[in-house]
């Protein structure tokens, strides 16, 4: 077995760190590295252990969960933050993915769910509960037909992207040039009448275009 | 002639033969009479002064003197019995003078004589009326004078006269103690500011600090008045203090019930939210990683899984109650959010097709508008969703200039309600209604059967950095425009 995923929970309700922490102890390649009762000591926290993946919660004293995430992105891209929240709305993914989120679960879904989720932002994919997805899908307003627009090479940009890819990674991955990365995006951007990449790729999700299922592990 | 009467045609003869016998000098005017009849009778030959050799004719003249005397002071009714008397006392000459040529002589200068006491006594009557009548016109005319000056000053009402150029030429007392002695001669628009007189003469209220500072409330109504030169222009103010300050406090009242249920709300959807919801999910992680531990038998797990299971759906649903109660979206993310996740939950709960249009909305507003719109906004669709049996649902948010227009629509069956005061459906309408009214703005229904409801909200559009407690002022009370009830037949009633 590779190395364990290893996870800080940042989470002000003793309870639910407690629960989760139990939960995540039982999965044999997950490893919680560290626990956190306020936004700005996850920050602190992150900073220090570099986990691959952050819980955090969306509503947490301190710093609030969005605003922690953005903290931590800023000091350690390279961790995945997931946010765990009570809500629904669709607007709170839309900015805890504008942050730099790599998921948005909610703290209701069942269990598995969760677990599932931290395996799959470590392996690089943007993670939503199943019924976000949906509401993200209505919630566009646009034709469900937008994304079939695309061409199969602007699609194959778009699932990279979502999957946390940066432009430079695409264009290696692709065997095209980094130019033409960014051409493609914007035909996206067109297509899909959004203006930012994360509302592309929350397009994306809430489509189904991109999967949450974790490609393969390196 | 009585007093107050007016001499009629036809009543000589009957003023003639009445003659003021209750006068003194009408009895010394008599005598007068007599004395000259024996003067004239002893002129005449009858008597010792006869040998004097004065002519019968030159006596006779004396007979004016009583005549035209008794004309002057008792009108015709002297005239004529006096002229009767005379022409009785200067009879028994006539008849006994000698020789018939001075016998028609004489005879014309009697004649003569009644005439000129016709005459004379007519004439002094016509005048006498003429001026009674102009007395008693002028009397007449000051009592009407004093009864509407009477009326003008004693009335309650502040009340300004001006010309047509609005320059105030009088101020009954109380207007003087709502504008000072000052007002007279003063431009009305300098009193009254210009919106109180707009084109409907009764729209609007006006707040004043009358002379001794107090605050009065009061309605100007503009009455123009047709007067010979350019017309007047009357400016009656109805004091509405009382109103307004009754009205200010039930406002008051709703306000800090609105307010208190918001708090309750908060408080119960706070403690569903971050405690008994996040102890449900603890115990749901729990119970699931109790599931995973090494050694139980299958079907504990499946029974630690569903309980696991079924304590996040307990969990959800307290979620949702309380976001239902107080949405968090609203005061985290704000009012587009908020009735994105409205719309979103009429689409998933009554099947709805719902479209949310926003528009010019730029940056968070003030917390009570935004709270005061979501729940308008609530309010409708749940109506929507329970009533109307509609399939579209439009939410339009659009902020114009510091004005908030929110516009919820359906397609459904229309607004048939009853709207009794009290009754609950109603009280969802009185509710949207004083929430609006509470930030100074206004609330419409408009519904015709069968082709969908709308209700339109109007409130001022506070952005969040301003001081933004809710403020309702005396003049956005009652408010203009407002939808009092809806019609049955669909149409708007106001």
């Amino acid at each position: 077995m590779s190395t364990p995923i290893t996870v800080l929970i940042a989470e002000d309700h003793t309870l639910v760190r407690e629960g989760t922490r139990e939960l995540l102890d039982r999965e044999p390649d997950i490893t919680v590295v560290a626990e956190a009762g306020r936004g700005d000591l996850a920050v602190e926290l992150a900073g220090r252990h570099h986990p691959d993946v952050v819980l955090m919660d969306m509503r947490i004293p301190g710093l609030n969960g969005v605003d922690a995430t953005r903290a931590i992105q800023a000091i350690a891209p390279a961790v995945r933050v997931v946010i765990v929240s009570a809500f629904e709305d669709e607007d709170y993914v839309r900015e805890a993915l504008a942050a730099g989120a790599a998921g948005y679960v909610l703290k209701t879904a069942p269990s598995r769910e969760l677990v599932e989720g931290v395996r799959a932002v470590a392996a690089g994919a943007i993670v939503l509960s199943p019924q976000l997805s949906r509401r993200l899908a209505q919630g566009q307003g646009e034709p469900r037909r937008a994304t079939d627009r695309l061409s199969p090479r602007e699609l194959a940009v778009l699932r990279r992207i979502a999957q946390g890819r940066a432009n430079k990674e695409v264009a290696r991955d692709l065997g095209i040039s980094l130019r033409t990365v960014e051409g493609h995006l914007h035909n996206i951007f067109e297509k899909l009448r959004v203006g930012s990449r994360t509302e592309a790729i929350v397009h994306a999700v809430g489509h189904g275009v991109v999967s949450i299922e974790p490609p393969e592990r390196p | 002639m009585t007093p107050g009467g007016t001499p009629r045609r036809g009543g000589v003869l009957r003023r003639a033969v009445r003659p003021p016998v209750g006068s003194t000098r009408f009895w010394v005017v008599q005598t007068l009479a007599v004395v000259i009849g024996l003067i004239h009778a002893a002129a005449a030959g009858l008597g010792p002064l006869r040998p004097v050799g004065l002519p019968d004719s030159a006596t006779l003249v004396l007979f004016l003197l009583p005549v035209l005397y008794a004309a002057l002071n008792f009108g015709l009714a002297g005239s004529i019995a006096t002229a009767a008397w005379v022409t009785i006392l200067a009879l028994p000459v006539l008849v006994l003078s000698d020789g018939a040529g001075a016998r028609w002589v004489d005879g014309a200068q009697l004649a003569g004589l009644d005439l000129v006491s016709l005459v004379v006594g007519r004439s002094v009557e016509r005048e006498r009326a003429a001026r009674q009548a102009a007395e008693q016109a002028g009397a007449a005319h000051r009592a009407a004078e004093v009864r509407y000056r009477a009326l003008f000053r004693g009335h309650v009402a502040p009340t300004l006269v001006a010309d047509a150029d609005g320059r105030v030429l009088e101020a009954n007392p109380a207007a003087v103690q709502l504008f000072g002695h000052g007002a007279v001669g003063r431009q009305l628009n300098d009193l009254v500011p210009s919106p109180a007189r707009g084109a409907p003469p009764s729209l609007g209220v006006l707040t004043l600090h009358d002379a001794r500072g107090e605050q009065r409330t009061v309605r100007p109504v503009e009455v123009a008045v047709r007067a010979p030169a350019g017309g007047l222009r009357l400016l009656v103010f109805r004091d509405v203090t009382d109103e307004a300050r009754a009205r200010g406090r039930m406002a008051a009242y709703a306000a800090g019930v609105v307010r208190a249920q918001e708090e309750e709300r908060r408080a119960i959807a706070a403690e569903l939210q971050d405690e008994l919801l996040q102890v449900l999910v603890g115990l749901a992680r729990r119970l699931q990683a109790l599931a995973a531990f090494p050694g139980i038998p299958p079907p504990v797990v499946s029974t630690l899984s569903e309980a696991a299971h079924l304590a996040a759906t307990i969990g959800q649903g307290l979620g949702a109650t309380a976001a239902g109660l107080r949405p968090p979206v609203l005061d985290d993310l704000g009012l587009e959010p908020a009735l994105r996740g409205l719309v979103a939950g009429a689409e998933s709960a009554a099947g709805l097709a719902g479209r949310l249009q926003v528009i010019g909305l730029e940056g968070r507003l003030c917390a009570a508008v935004e709270l005061t719109a979501f729940r308008i906004a609530q309010e409708a669709i749940r109506n929507v969703e329970q009533h109307a049996r509609a399939r579209q649902l439009v939410v339009r948010l659009a902020c114009r200039g510091d004005h908030l227009h929110l516009i919820i629509g359906d397609d459904g069956a229309g607004f048939t309600l009853p709207l009794s005061e009290g009754a609950p459906a109603g009280l969802g309408l009185l509710g949207m209604r004083e929430r609006a009214h509470g930030l100074g703005g206004s609330l419409q229904v408009r519904c015709r059967p069968a082709r969908g409801t709308v209700v339109t909200a109007s409130l001022p559009a506070t952005p969040a950095r301003a001081d933004c407690a809710p403020v309702r002022t005396a003049a956005a009370a009652p408010t203009v425009g407002e939808t009092d009830s809806v019609g049955r037949d669909g149409t708007t009633v106001r």
